[in-house]
């Protein structure tokens, strides 16, 4: 087990030297802007210690990411590669909506929330059903598959919402209507977030404990290991992917449903976009360990919502927070990739 | 007598401790055959490396137009006019004929000139009468034509003078093999020199005019068309019967060993047996073709022939990850052909498969998860395994001690070949299966391991298991089987008897198959 650890430590001393060099290439864009780096980081760590809404909005952006994260990390240890999670968490938000607008208008809360989660997931596991059988029964990468699905599902609620679920009452904007007030989850008071945020990082824990802590964990990852040894040792390694990857698209379906059940309420055109991408990226960039893809997300959370607090105090575009979240990305994948043999 | 375009001298090439290549020297002529026969790891692919200089040679000199190459390696081996064609194609797919050859062919600058490549092409199908089409799918085509690509790209090179075929009709069909001989003989009467690397006679004796005879890594002999090719003489100084040779004597000691069994010994019924079996390939070709098979209990029944002959197919179809496409398989009596592999497992039956690195090795696992994966019988406590009981019982295995399997903390990704096959055969053994497949069980192994490989099979057969005994090792194969099998020609031939055999024979049908 002593190996295992070192390897942890080594994943978060990475970690680190990729944060400090990124803050370092950063600067430089900085300066190239005409801007004092030292005041620019000043700014962002006022904007979130003086203020509980921003600090919310860190919550709200990490908890999708990191039960998408979950999503793409689930079939990564069974020997896929789930790049869909955009898009079924999409799907979870587009389902969650139309079943809270158009089917349980009427229920009450405690029943009407949790119907409405349960078909976010539903939606969601559908919509990775189908790269998965492209997969399995047609022997198509899922990598490429899952990645194009993103982009169909993209323009599915464009099409949606210009036209089909557009808000009668909407003023003839390209939005949904919203999901009536007793199907909205509560938010923490002074901000967006609310305790779905201790569900995203419960989840993280459990699926920690199963990997390292289960039998059938064990099981799975050893087909994503190997799956021809898998395969000798007699597991039913079709049955185990096909049931992970189910489960993980689930799980993007049911952020989505989050997303829309606290924080949207309606769908748009760019509704939860990019929370999938960065899910993924949460956990690739450390390794597909689930504990650690805690802070991987939080990081990545926080520099998605710095955006309009460096627009507001510094004058900078929103887009630098991307600016620099990429290259906190590519420094750690960099460092990442110097792995023997 | 042709011009000499290539002379060696006393080439030598060392592995560690191991010596491939010895003392060997040889001359080619244009316009000749040259086949370089023996067993397999007798140093023949080394020897090609040598002279096509992807292995530096660690002594003795080599000769091109009588200029002694000081430098020497791939480059200038295609300037020189050396050309390879691999056994396994180097080919993508997805690309035409065209732009494979594309892709290998130098000097062609940045501009990707279609036209002029295309009328090479046809021009050189066209005269030593390659079927291709040249802007065919790589995909769509039969492994003969994908050789023909090959052998294309090798001859777009026009100083191309020496031809390098390496068991170039392992991957073909037979009548693909006839016409592949006619083709070697267009190109001599062309001009070219060819070299030759095969074990099977049948071509040797067909297209040869010189074959060099390679044992352990020395060039014992040499025969010449001029005085006749004879099968049998050929199979013999592969083998090795001579009295000089080390190999020939210790096979006379195995002879000699044997009179002391009892070949009287009586066997139960047999566990497994295979009728008029047909198995398939990874290509969907018939390897092994309306076969039989049995097992007793108590009987290691040995498998000989050259690998490639259907060893891992055979395997793999008892073991049940392969379809077994025609006949049956029963064990104990029950069809067990093409079930779930979970109902082979539950009866008894465990494989040491050809090559564990690929079919059982998890690099991320230790060797104690790699027992929990398969092996140990565990509990469990609650939802997890139950680590301790399985450390227990890894501390306990009496054949984990006896068998030296690495400690079970230790990463697999970390080991050595011979530590994974340690932890590979004591995998399969403790459970006590019921039908043992050993592919190779010692190889990779010191010497101390591997008696105690052979212990551990032979304790396995006094408690009754069957087993399926699969070695390149002929030595091996007559010290430890009771029964002998050999496949060749796309046949199970057997069972022998070993002690009414003797190696010769076997490598005669090893090599040429049985004549019935």
């Amino acid at each position: 087990m002593d190996e295992r650890l070192t390897k942890v430590r080594s994943f978060l001393l990475r970690f680190l030297i990729g944060v400090v060099v990124s803050f370092g290439i950063f600067s430089i864009f900085l300066v190239t802007q005409k801007q004092n780096p030292l005041d620019v980081y000043k700014a962002l760590v006022t904007g979130f210690t003086t203020s509980k809404y921003n600090v919310g909005e860190i919550w709200v952006k990490m908890t999708p990411i990191l039960i998408a994260g979950m999503a793409a990390l689930i079939p990564a240890k069974v020997g896929l590669c789930n790049c869909g999670g955009e898009g079924q968490l999409i799907a979870g938000a587009l389902v969650a909506n139309i079943t809270g607008v158009y089917v349980c208008t009427d229920w009450p809360s405690y029943l009407g929330i949790p119907f409405m989660m349960l078909m976010a997931a539903l939606g969601g596991a559908l919509w990775g059903a189908i790269p998965l059988f492209c997969k399995m029964k047609l022997n198509m990468n899922e990598t490429l598959t899952t990645l194009l699905m993103n982009y169909i599902m993209t323009r599915l609620v464009a099409y949606l919402v210009f036209g089909p679920i557009k808000d009668a009452n909407g003023n003839n904007y390209p939005m949904s209507a919203r999901i009536p007030e007793q199907l909205r989850m509560p938010s923490f008071a002074g901000s967006r977030a609310n305790f779905t945020i201790f569900i995203a990082i419960a989840l993280a824990i459990l699926v920690w404990f199963f990997f390292n802590k289960t039998e059938i964990g064990f099981k799975m990852q050893a087909i994503g290991g190997n799956e021809r040894a898998a395969q000798f040792a007699g597991y039913n390694v079709k049955k185990i992917q096909i049931i992970s990857f189910l489960i993980a698209a689930g799980l993007s379906g049911l952020a989505g449903g989050f997303v829309m059940s606290s924080v949207e309420f309606q769908m748009r055109e760019a509704t939860a976009s990019g929370l999938g991408f960065m899910g993924f990226l949460a956990t690739g960039i450390v390794g597909d360990n689930p504990l650690l893809a805690i802070p991987s997300s939080l990081m990545l959370a926080a520099l998605s919502a710095s955006g309009t607090t460096l627009e507001l105090s510094t004058g900078l575009r929103a887009a630098a927070s991307t600016i620099f979240m990429s290259i906190i990305l590519l420094t750690i994948f960099a460092l990442g990739k110097r792995r023997k043999s | 007598m042709g011009e000499v375009i290539l002379k060696v001298e006393n080439l030598r090439k060392v592995f560690g401790d191991f010596v491939a290549n010895d003392g060997i020297s040889f001359e080619v002529e244009k316009g000749k055959i040259y086949a370089l026969a023996g067993e397999n790891g007798a140093g023949k692919s080394t020897l090609m490396k040598m002279l096509y200089g992807v292995y530096k040679i660690d002594g003795g000199k080599i000769y091109i137009d009588g200029e002694e190459m000081t430098k020497y390696n791939p480059t200038i081996a295609r300037e020189k006019g050396f050309g390879m064609v691999f056994q396994d194609f180097r080919l993508i797919p997805a690309f035409t004929a065209l732009e494979n050859v594309f892709l290998s062919t130098e000097g062609t600058g940045f501009y990707f000139d279609k036209k002029t490549l295309r009328s090479k092409m046809i021009a050189l199908s066209e005269k030593y009468g390659l079927s291709m089409n040249v802007d065919e799918y790589v995909w769509r085509m039969d492994l003969g034509q994908r050789q023909h690509i090959e052998i294309l790209k090798v001859l777009m090179n026009d100083n191309c003078r020496i031809l390098i075929f390496d068991e170039p009709t392992s991957v073909l069909a037979p009548n693909e093999i006839a016409s592949f001989l006619e083709l070697l003989k267009v190109f001599r009467d062309n001009g070219f020199a060819i070299l030759l690397i095969t074990h099977k006679i049948h071509e040797i004796v067909e297209v040869a005019d010189v074959v060099h005879i390679l044992r352990k890594g020395i060039l014992t002999h040499t025969f010449y068309k001029e005085d006749g090719l004879v099968e049998d003489d050929i199979v013999a100084e592969m083998i090795g019967k001579g009295e000089d040779s080390a190999t020939g004597n210790d096979l006379m000691k195995i002879q000699g060993a044997f009179t002391g069994k009892a070949s009287t010994e009586e066997f139960k019924e047999p566990v497994i047996v295979g009728k008029n079996m047909t198995i398939k390939d990874d290509y969907g070709r018939m390897i092994i073709y309306n076969s039989n098979l049995e097992v007793s209990p108590g009987m290691i029944l040995g498998v000989a022939g050259i690998s490639g002959n259907g060893q891992r197919e055979l395997t793999e179809a008892l073991y049940g990850i392969r379809e077994v496409s025609s006949g049956t398989l029963t064990l104990n009596g029950e069809d067990i052909a093409n079930k779930n592999i979970n109902e082979h497992l539950k009866r008894g039956i465990r494989i040491l498969s050809e090559d564990p690195i690929r079919d059982n090795l998890v690099p991320d696992y230790t060797v104690l998860q790699h027992m929990a994966i398969s092996g140990f019988n565990y509990k469990k406590k609650g939802l997890n395994i139950d680590w301790h009981d399985v450390r227990k019982q890894f501390d306990e295995c009496e054949d984990i001690k006896d068998l030296n399997v690495p400690a079970p903390d230790r990463r697999a990704e970390k080991l050595s070949g011979g530590n994974i096959q340690r932890m590979a055969f004591a995998r399969a053994v403790i459970a006590h299966p019921s039908l043992l497949i050993a592919s190779y069980p010692s190889r990779g192994l010191d010497i101390a391991t591997v008696g105690a490989v052979h212990d551990t099979l032979n304790r396995l057969k006094k408690e009754g298991t069957a087993i399926v005994f699969i070695s390149e090792d002929l030595n091996e194969l007559f010290t430890m089987s009771d029964r002998l099998v050999v496949l060749s020609e796309n046949c199970i031939n057997g069972p022998y008897k070993p002690e009414e055999f003797d190696a010769q024979k076997i490598g005669e049908i090893m090599l040429k198959g049985a004549k019935e």
